[in-house]
Order: structure tokens, then C-alpha cells, then sequence
């Protein structure tokens, strides 16, 4: 199955970049812009909820069971646990915690490059069929 | 002008990414905030909805206001962060969506621990409203606030 982000327009206007996308594992980038902050040029917590949301959106639709047709987000925690200033590149890796047959559950950490955690988010995905 | 006006044009004016998510505060108060999502294909996903990230972006937004409106009087002196945030979509969600965000504590309390303590986290629930009325998501916001650090001695 392949993935093409141009079909989420929002993640195209996040310009998030795919690296690697395996079923146990996403990797994209998201380069830190000024019109993705908030005030003080830091990153907005909606743009790191959108750019976590887009790359375990991606790993459940590489999971979906057979005979389904898509996937949707049904609920999403975020926990925001660092600062992201503009120029900083963003790394998003989601992994699954359960892949069922009506759910899939997903956790993608957004780290910085040297290391430090930004963001954790912790998303249920709902099969469509 | 009043000075909720004021603050909902400065916050219009000064969160980049809502302006390029097409999120607008429409107003606040003292424990209340309201948001508005145009209707623009750039928020879409796969399905032509609403992407959840856009969702949050308005729904974050109007808990923003009504933590602004609360805190109107301290705010300048203060530096406020969203710690955790979650959210659960009822149904897709089309067209213009509105937020409206409540303040889950008595404003005056909040207000008087921040001045004791010189810091208070708090939660805001934000219902997210389609143009059919019907709530497509809830989402709550914890806030945390900590007094400037020449304010707070």
C-alpha cells in the first residue's frame, strides 16, 4: 500500500515529510515554520497534534484489516512537554500499542534532533468498512 | 472598545498558525471563549473533512480565550501553557464549525490561588459545534499559569 501525504491536504500544509513508513513503525520530519507558532515564535500545540495525528493516521491505514476502506481519528490525547522554536527540525515516530480488527491504537513520539521529547500523543483509530 | 475586545484582536492577531488554519476567535469573557473554523479546503484530510489536527487548532483557540478572559487582569504578568490536551470526535465534521470552550472552576478561585501560590493549572472543556448544531467533538484542556517572575515575589 502506498502512502501519499498530498491526499491529507492539512498535512500538506504542515509540509510534513515522510521518512519511513513500515507497519510497525512511521517516521516523518516537520520543519519548525514561523506560521506554524503560536506566540513567541514556538511551535503551536495544534500543529504538533496535526503533525502526530497525520503520521499515525498513516500507520493505521497501512494496518487496516482486509475489506476495509479507510481509517478516522476517534480520539487523541496530547501530552506537550517541551518547546519548539522556529528553524528546529521535528521528528514524529508512531508505533502501535493494539492493532484490532475495529480499532487500531497508536503512540507517536515528537522529539527534537538532539533528542529532546516535544510532544506524546496517544491516538485511537476507527476501522471504516 | 472593551477589554475583551481588545484581547480577542490580539490574540487574533499574534497565534500564526490559527491564521493559517483559518481560525478566528470571535469572542471571550470571563470564563467563556468561542472560536470559528472556516470552511476551506487547506483543513481537509483524506475524506474530505475536517483533518482532527484542524479541529483541535479551533478548539484549542477558543479554550485560549477563555483562559485570556479569566485572566484578563494578570495576564500581561503571567505565562501561560496548555500541558495536556484531549479530545474525541463524535462525528465528521463539514462546512464553517464552531468551538465554544467553559472554564471548569469558579473564575474567582482560580484567580485568588494564582495569587497566592503565584502559579494554578485548571481545565477547560471546549464542544465543538457543526453547522447542524450538533456537537462533532469535546475536547478538555489542562492550562497551567505561572506568575512572571517579577510578579511573583
Amino acid at each position: 500500500m502506498s502512502i501519499d501525504m498530498k491526499a491529507m491536504p492539512f498535512a500538506e500544509l504542515l509540509a510534513i515529510q515522510l521518512i519511513e513508513a513500515d507497519p510497525s513503525k512511521i517516521v516523518a520530519s516537520l520543519i519548525v515554520r514561523p506560521d506554524l507558532c503560536t506566540t513567541g515564535q514556538s511551535i503551536h500545540g495544534g500543529a504538533l497534534m496535526a503533525f502526530a495525528d497525520s503520521i499515525a493516521a498513516t500507520g493505521a491505514f497501512l494496518t487496516l484489516p482486509e475489506g476495509a476502506i479507510g481509517t478516522t481519528t476517534i480520539e487523541s490525547k496530547t501530552n506537550f512537554l517541551g518547546a519548539a522554536s522556529v528553524g528546529t527540525e521535528l521528528i514524529g515516530t508512531a508505533t502501535p500499542v493494539k492493532i484490532g480488527s475495529r480499532v487500531s491504537v497508536w503512540q507517536t513520539a515528537i522529539r527534537k534532533q538532539d533528542g529532546k521529547q516535544v510532544a506524546l500523543t496517544t491516538q485511537t483509530q476507527l476501522v471504516l468498512k | 472598545m472593551s477589554p475583551f475586545d481588545f484581547i480577542r484582536d490580539q490574540i487574533n492577531e499574534s497565534v500564526p498558525f490559527a491564521n493559517h488554519c483559518g481560525v478566528e476567535v470571535i469572542c471571550l469573557n470571563r470564563g467563556e471563549g468561542a472560536a470559528r473554523l472556516s470552511d476551506d479546503p487547506i483543513t481537509r484530510n483524506h475524506v474530505d473533512t475536517h483533518h482532527a489536527g484542524a479541529l483541535f487548532t479551533l478548539g484549542e483557540a477558543a479554550s485560549g480565550a477563555a483562559m485570556a478572559g479569566t485572566f484578563a487582569p494578570v495576564l500581561l504578568h503571567s505565562r501561560a501553557v496548555v500541558s495536556d490536551a484531549r479530545i474525541s470526535f463524535k462525528r465528521p465534521a463539514m462546512g464553517e464549525i464552531h468551538s465554544i470552550a467553559k472554564l471548569s472552576e469558579d473564575a474567582d478561585v482560580l484567580l485568588d490561588k494564582l495569587q497566592t501560590d503565584s502559579e494554578v493549572s485548571f481545565q477547560i472543556t471546549v464542544a465543538i459545534i457543526d453547522t447542524e448544531d450538533t456537537v462533532a467533538a469535546k475536547m478538555e484542556v489542562d492550562w497551567h499559569i505561572r506568575k512572571s517572575a517579577h510578579q511573583s515575589s
